[in-house]
């Protein structure tokens, strides 16, 4: 396929940039964020390294501070178009990523084990691939205007809701005492965070298809105008889900393995079991629909927005409301 | 394509319908109470099969159909990749992509394959062994065992449980749970180990899971004439820090006369006043509640070893023992709680099949991915950044 937009000089577009320069004053905005995520970790870090628990919650919520920084320039660049505040926001999202990553291995250490046991873990390690899927895209690919303010709302949404499913450390029981924990819950986790990103493409995929129906209320919104063309958020989500879909499948592997190992049974359709499988089966109607021409576009993003609410269910809704085998992960122990 | 699409869908609602409503393998008892809470609509889900899905008429005939669409897509596809792979200007990427699909699906019947030889030429055997006794692997030995139709012969090797384990950590959440055995092969002690969660002890092919534990407290009971009619250690069922148990003593006496014992076991009960309430599954002041009752044990009908039918009984004792107390009842019965052991639940898998299906994952694993990324690699397909955002 060629390439996807040609034609529009970029002398023109590359001076229209270097004229609309960012206020000096926002620049001092992504240092009052610095300072505030600071005063959340200044206490621990006084007796570090004792409370490795405690520090490991304040860096969580600096990393959000910090995302939510972000997600507001990048929503504000969105609406002003200024490159200098697209670099802000990745200004604020990068270090949040870090002191996420800081928050996740100081949560090890207070759990003298791999933090991915509980779903406050979970979500916390979900939420950092999605965070860094998105930075990585964002490299390459023009979507951190709105894709960047999406991409984080959804990514402290989850954060808040692993909030709410806080639990103190704890050992490890032991049914999850095996080197398979690592194996299968990171690449479920992996694969989680890439396909909520392909999530957040979809969706604006059907923000952007909206725009074209005249009877819509979001005909010729200025919001939908400004989004990536259709071609190319199909793309990105078709992309997300090649890289996401074959990593699921690893850990859906992985996780039968493991049952072979723990429970001498591949697969005995616990409910979290058979969750894993629908959300399978529903990137894999997702990739057979994008082999069809006449599928491609409405159809698969409304298949890929399916396909984040089953990864939802998978992760959330089976360990709250279900009862099952995984039900060790569940919120209190 | 539409065809898997439509079948995949279908698959999918029924697998939904499988975690929504209660399943008879995973939660018989949600299924118990799920048919007394809906009346009307209860009898026609379970006519369709809703509360075993995974087992009923419609998954099967809906996987059956896309097994079918799967390789009838293969015996298309199969020929057509032959024909374009024997001129090599044809060998491009989409051809190598095409031959990785192929094989991808074609690992489904890996699988199936796997699945099905396993569950054929292997068993599932499942038995409760008490601390200090051994278990005989064979056929009449297990509590619950489903074989293949193709599954040989048993190997007759001897399981010698030495101990029971279970520790906690400080807060109470379990730390280990570990059963000693020792495998005797033709009198020859061949492996000593440790089985635990996430360690099984494989000998032979047969793996040897650890399932589960209870206790299984002796309680020694004597008739009035000196007759010991019930000793040894009883497996009982249930949450470990209160669990529960019968003993049946039929040879107590003529029918009428036949003694059985219905009990409770804490390890840590919690005592205030004259209410006791379980406490933690850890061994600190065990206790046994006993129910003695004198009847007919209605030993003619079958019979459930965990429950005492005392219809036709009467209750003539009830009181708490600890370890190594005598009680003597009004009429006459002497009550010891002799000893106190622990047992596993072992599982004895045999699955010639998992050679397999391993190999089944690999080859499908390996193909889905170089049938997604090869069509995405070539240079023409690289996504070039538009220009539209800036």
């Amino acid at each position: 396929m060629a390439r996807l937009t040609v034609g529009e000089p970029a002398s023109v577009t590359a001076a229209a940039v270097e004229v609309r320069r960012p206020f000096l004053a926002w620049r001092l905005i992504p240092l009052a964020f610095y300072l505030l995520a600071f005063a959340l970790v200044r206490g621990d870090l006084a007796h570090f390294p004792a409370a490795p628990a405690d520090l490991s919650l304040h860096l969580y919520f600096g990393a959000m501070l910090l995302y939510l920084g972000g997600m507001l320039f990048y929503f504000a660049y969105f609406s002003y178009r200024r490159e200098g505040l697209r670099w802000l926001g990745l200004m604020l999202v990068v270090p949040g990523a870090l002191i996420h990553l800081g928050a996740i291995v100081a949560r090890g250490f207070a759990d003298g084990h791999y933090p991915l046991a509980n779903m406050y873990e979970y979500s916390s390690m979900l939420a950092l691939v999605a965070v860094t899927v998105f930075v990585l895209l964002s490299v390459r690919y023009p979507v951190a205007s709105l894709g960047g303010g999406v991409a984080l709302f959804v990514v402290i949404a989850l954060m808040g809701i692993g909030y709410g499913l806080y639990q103190s450390p704890e050992p490890l029981v032991p049914a999850l005492q095996s080197y398979w924990l690592k194996i299968h819950v990171t690449s479920m986790m992996t694969s989680s965070g890439v396909l909520v990103s392909s999530f957040v493409f979809a969706a604006l995929y059907l923000v952007k298809d909206r725009s074209t129906y005249i009877k819509s209320w979001l005909h010729g919104s200025a919001v939908a105008a400004r989004l990536p063309s259709l071609e190319t958020l199909d793309r990105l989500t078709f992309r997300a889900i090649l890289l996401g879909f074959p990593i699921w499948t690893f850990g859906t592997m992985a996780g039968a393995i493991w049952g072979e190992h723990a429970w001498g049974r591949w697969w005995g359709w616990d409910p979290k079991e058979t969750w894993a499988a629908i959300t399978w089966i529903v990137y894999a109607i997702y990739l057979h629909a994008h082999g069809l021409r006449a599928w491609r576009g409405r159809r698969t993003a409304l298949i890929a927005t399916a396909g984040f609410i089953s990864i939802m269910i998978t992760l959330y809704a089976v360990n709250l409301w279900i009862v099952g085998l995984h039900s060790y992960a569940r919120g209190a122990g | 394509m539409r065809t898997a699409i439509a079948l995949l869908a279908i698959l999918g609602m029924l697998a939904i319908i499988g975690t929504l409503l209660p399943q008879i393998p995973q939660n018989p008892r949600g299924v118990m109470g799920y048919v007394l809470n809906h009346p009307t609509t209860a009898p026609w889900f379970a006519r369709l099969g809703l509360f075993d899905i995974f087992s009923s008429w419609l998954f099967v005939i809906t996987a059956v159909l896309l097994y079918t669409s799967i390789g009838a897509s293969l015996v298309v596809r199969i020929p057509a990749a032959w024909r374009r792979g024997r001129e090599t200007a044809q060998r491009n990427r989409a051809w190598w992509a095409e031959v990785a699909s192929i094989i991808f699906h074609g690992s489904f019947f890996i699988l199936l394959v796997g699945v099905l030889y396993g569950k054929a030429a292997g068993f599932v055997g499942n038995a409760a062994v008490v601390e200090g006794q051994t278990f005989v692997e064979t056929r009449a030995s297990f509590d619950n065992l489903s074989e293949g139709v193709l599954a040989g012969k048993h190997a007759g090797f001897t399981v010698q449980m030495d101990t029971f384990r279970a520790t906690y950590w400080p807060t109470g959440t379990p730390r280990d749970f570990t059963s000693r055995v020792r495998i005797y092969d033709g009198g020859q002690l061949v492996e000593t180990k440790n089985i635990q969660v996430n360690h099984y002890l494989d000998y032979g092919g047969v793996k040897i899971y650890q399932t589960g534990y209870g206790w299984a407290p002796a309680l020694k009971i004597e008739t009035p004439d000196g007759r010991t009619v019930a000793d040894g250690p009883v497996t009982f069922v249930g949450d470990p820090q209160f669990a529960n148990g019968v003993i049946k003593a039929p040879s107590a006496g003529p029918t009428s006369q036949e003694l059985g014992v219905a009990a409770w076991f804490l390890p840590d009960p919690r005592l205030s006043g004259n209410a006791i309430s379980p406490g933690t599954p850890e061994l600190r002041n065990p206790l046994m509640l006993v129910n003695l009752y004198r009847g007919d044990l209605h030993l003619t009908q079958p019979q459930n070893v965990f429950s005492l039918d005392t219809s036709g009984m009467d209750l003539r004792w009830r009181g708490a023992l600890r370890v190594g107390d005598t009680v003597t009842t009004p009429d006459g019965y002497r009550l010891t709680f002799s000893r106190l052991a622990q047992y596993t639940d072992l599982t004895f898998n045999k699955d010639p099949g998992v050679p397999i299906v391993l190999a089944g994952f690999v080859i499908g694993l390996g193909a889905l991915i170089v049938s997604l990324y090869l069509p995405v690699l070539g240079p023409e397909q690289r996504l070039a950044p538009p220009r539209e955002l800036i």
